[in-house]
């Protein structure tokens, strides 16, 4: 041959374009569409959404788009993916999208809080040589060296708020005014570490999980703790800008059992007072100009919604006989550009299970729907698990869900198929449920596989057990990752 | 560049002859012995714990360790690259006639980098060539068993014949094996980051080959095609970590930068060598 070398690039170039050529015409996308089941798909039009779903090694960033589904892939994994999708939503575009991390978005700007406790300065306190008996139960030194430390014991508890940020410096402190008293014996616990100077400090409120919310409205921070049954006296909401952080007075002793100092431009709001049948559940943002407080009072559920300023703009009763039953609250939120705002509540009541656990049911839920027009409650029909999205706008109810395909009912397989619904939000009547059809769905244990199960296969325990097959090489799924809506941020407070 | 042609031509044909076609034959041998034996339906073998139809042809080449015989191949090849370039300052031809020819120093340096990346696309053609083939025969013996098998879920339901083409397929085995992936790419991100670390790496070797005078600057060049490689197959190295490691890496957009950077790295290198091979006087 006259020269090798021409002929063999000439070939080997030819033979990769045509093995690329043939790879993207065998690339099999698969089925992925929007399926009608009842309704006319005009209603889809008015909830725009984008989600991603996808599996190891590949997946897509879809769009529902004036009831239109449009798809891009891409040949990374769910989780690349879902860097990518978030990174779009915030505007970045251009390589820089490529190395977007939602983890690792600075949130240390922002204020958070947190609850602490000391003695009431009415408070019978006793002092006591050693760690408390408990204490050392809750296996909290167990992984610190100790010898030895101090008990105080108090009977009365006052709460404090604690405000902070983790790249400013400076707090903020206040006694809220709720105070614990006489149910159980409360101990702050100091051990003194072997060698060291320091010590190692636990008090019996940290067991308790006091809830604090603290929420951004216009430029102010809006915080409260959330009260229990064995609270008195009273919660407050405060306001707090960014500027109001200051370094505590006089000299601390961070070492000591309890802090009862308060520092920090801290402004009182309102209060609300907490005994048993008294409680503040919950506390959300609505967007940017109002925030939105759960509180049951004298058996009612109520439901208020605050400006920026704090002033009351309005206040809901819901009707329920369950007020006992409620512990907790948590609230989906969704607002859009345009200022309307969907909030999706539930209701759990928990239970202490004997082995340490929780148990939380989900006793009542609901939707308020807030635009210019004001606030109005929705029923959110339909069941309560398995939900994506769950929206309410214009008088309608969107929702999103998973539901088992019928196909074959076996356990551990992965046949869920995602379901849109709006309805009426005042009569529930559907007017559009449509599906998200796929055909790619694979098992990902492998139990729906030809093999004899009345012969002793090994490989089918091996294959239950050895769950690391959900990397590359195990599965094809168009598993659904997230679904959020268009033009919206949706804050999910589960 | 018509002498530059034929250099490259008389230079790979002896390469071909002395070293490549020992090197492809042995590896691609092996390979192919590897995947059947162990790919084959024997009870003792290490996918026991997948079903038959769920035994990919991705499954079956990575675990089968035959992309360990293609880089162990590469880093041969590579090695005789050099032997050959360096050979000729060692043997009784020696560089004298190679430079006493009526070419331009540049163009002599040329040829050998076309010789080189030569033998690397024929390399990289006949693995993707007998890549292709082998799943075949591969799949042909799984389906054929998944055919037989049944399935019992409980005593009133017996399933038989179940669609066993959802995890089969070629395009699936050449974006699902992590060896695929990372040296036939599907995806065009792989593609030019594998090209760019390529060119990297037979730059530096062809460089290193006939660059004799200080021996730390071929050692610094040996790190420079480590560093093709590593540019050229971080798809591999990401995935490794992921499967492994339970790590989460991202391909993106380190890929890329690898691209950029090694293209760069190897125009610097090239204009270097040119430099350098000009400068001697002595031959």
């Amino acid at each position: 041959m006259k020269n090798k070398i021409i002929g063999i690039m000439a070939l080997s170039i030819l033979i990769f374009s045509a093995f690329l050529g043939t790879m993207r015409g065998q690339k099999d996308d698969g089925v992925f569409y929007l399926k009608d089941i009842e309704g006319q798909r005009d209603y889809l039009k008015l909830f725009p959404v984008e989600g991603i779903t996808g599996d190891g090694t590949q997946g897509c960033i879809f769009r529902i788009e004036d009831g239109a589904l449009s798809v891009d892939y891409y040949p990374f994994g769910l989780d690349e993916i879902r860097n990518l999708f978030y990174a779009q939503r915030e505007g970045i575009v251009g390589i820089k999208k490529y190395s977007y991390d939602i983890y690792s978005t600075n949130n240390g700007d922002e204020l958070t809080s947190f609850a602490d406790s000391a003695p009431s300065m009415d408070a019978k306190i006793q002092h006591m040589d050693g760690i408390h008996e408990e204490a050392m139960e809750n296996g909290y030194f167990d992984y610190v060296e100790v010898s030895g430390g101090e008990t105080v014991l108090a009977d009365k508890i006052d709460i404090y708020l604690n405000i902070y940020a983790t790249n400013s410096p400076g707090e903020a402190r206040v006694r809220t005014g709720m105070t614990l008293q006489d149910q159980v014996e409360y101990y702050y616990a100091k051990g003194y570490q072997e060698g060291d100077e320091t010590s190692v400090g636990y008090s019996s409120f940290d067991e308790l999980e006091f809830e604090t919310f603290c929420v951004k409205a216009g430029d102010a921070y809006y915080c409260m703790v959330g009260s229990k049954r064995e609270c008195q006296g009273e919660t407050s909401l405060y306001r707090i800008k960014k500027s109001g952080l200051s370094e505590p007075e006089g000299t601390l002793d961070r070492e000591d059992f309890y802090q009862q100092y308060e520092c920090g431009a801290v402004e009182r709001i309102c209060s609300f007072p907490v005994n048993e049948k008294d409680r503040v559940i919950g506390l959300y943002a609505l967007g940017e100009e109002a925030f939105g407080i759960f509180r049951i009072q004298n058996e009612t559920l109520l439901f208020e919604v605050y400006d920026s300023e704090g002033s009351l703009v309005h206040q809901d009763l819901l009707p329920t006989q369950l007020c006992n039953k409620i512990d907790r609250a948590e609230a989906e939120i969704t607002v859009w550009e345009e200022g309307d705002v969907s909030v999706y509540f539930r209701m759990y009541d928990v239970v202490k299970n004997d082995d340490s656990s929780q148990t939380w049911d989900c006793v009542l839920d609901g939707m308020y729907q807030i635009d210019e027009q004001g606030v109005k409650r929705l029923d959110c029909f339909g069941q309560r698990s398995g939900r994506l999205l769950t929206l309410c706008r214009n008088n309608l109810v969107f929702d999103v869900s998973m539901e088992l395909d019928e196909g074959i009912q076996i356990p551990s397989y992965y046949g869920y198929q995602v379901y849109f619904t709006v309805m009426n939000g005042d009569t529930g009547k559907v007017l559009y449920q449509g599906k998200l059809e796929t055909d790619y769905f694979e098992d990902s244990y492998k139990t729906v596989s030809p093999y004899n199960i009345g012969k002793n296969a090994d490989y089918l325990e091996e294959a239950v057990k050895t769950q690391y097959i959900d990397g590359l090489l195990g599965q094809r799924q168009r598993q659904i990752g997230d679904i959020l809506p268009l033009n919206g941020k949706v804050v999910n407070l589960w | 560049m018509k002498n530059a042609l034929k250099l490259s031509n008389y230079l790979f044909c002896w390469f071909f002859h002395k070293y490549e076609r020992y090197i492809l034959g042995l590896s691609v041998a092996i390979a192919t012995i590897l995947v059947f034996s162990i790919g084959s339906l024997k009870d003792k073998n290490v996918y026991k714990h997948f079903a038959t139809e769920f035994r990919t042809f991705d499954l079956v080449l990575d675990y089968s360790g035959v992309g360990i015989i293609f880089f162990l191949g590469l880093i041969t090849l590579f090695a005789s690259i050099f032997i050959q370039a360096n050979g000729f300052y060692t043997n009784g031809k020696g560089m004298y006639s190679i430079f006493t020819l009526p070419m331009k120093r540049g163009e002599v340096f040329f040829a050998f980098f076309l010789s080189a990346a030569a033998a690397v696309f024929l390399y990289f053609v006949v693995w993707l060539i007998v890549m292709v083939v082998l799943y075949f025969p591969i799949t042909g013996i799984y389906e054929k068993a998944a055919a037989k098998a049944v399935l019992y879920i409980s005593e009133e339901v017996t399933l038989r014949n179940l669609d066993t083409s959802i995890t089969n397929g070629l395009f699936l085995a050449f974006h699902r094996s992590i060896f695929l992936s990372g040296c036939f790419p599907v995806s065009w991100i792989q593609a030019l980051s594998l090209c760019g670390g390529m060119f990297l790496s037979i730059i530096a070797i062809v460089f290193a080959g006939l660059y004799n005078e200080h021996i730390f600057v071929r050692v610094g060049l040996f790190v420079v095609v480590l560093g093709g490689f590593c540019a050229a197959f971080y798809r591999i190295w990401v995935n490794i970590k992921i499967q492994f490691f339970y790590s989460l890496k991202t391909f993106m957009p380190q890929s890329l930068y690898f691209f950029v950077i090694s293209v760069l790295l190897g125009m610097v290198l090239i204009f270097v060598a040119l430099h350098t091979l000009k400068r001697r006087k002595d031959i």
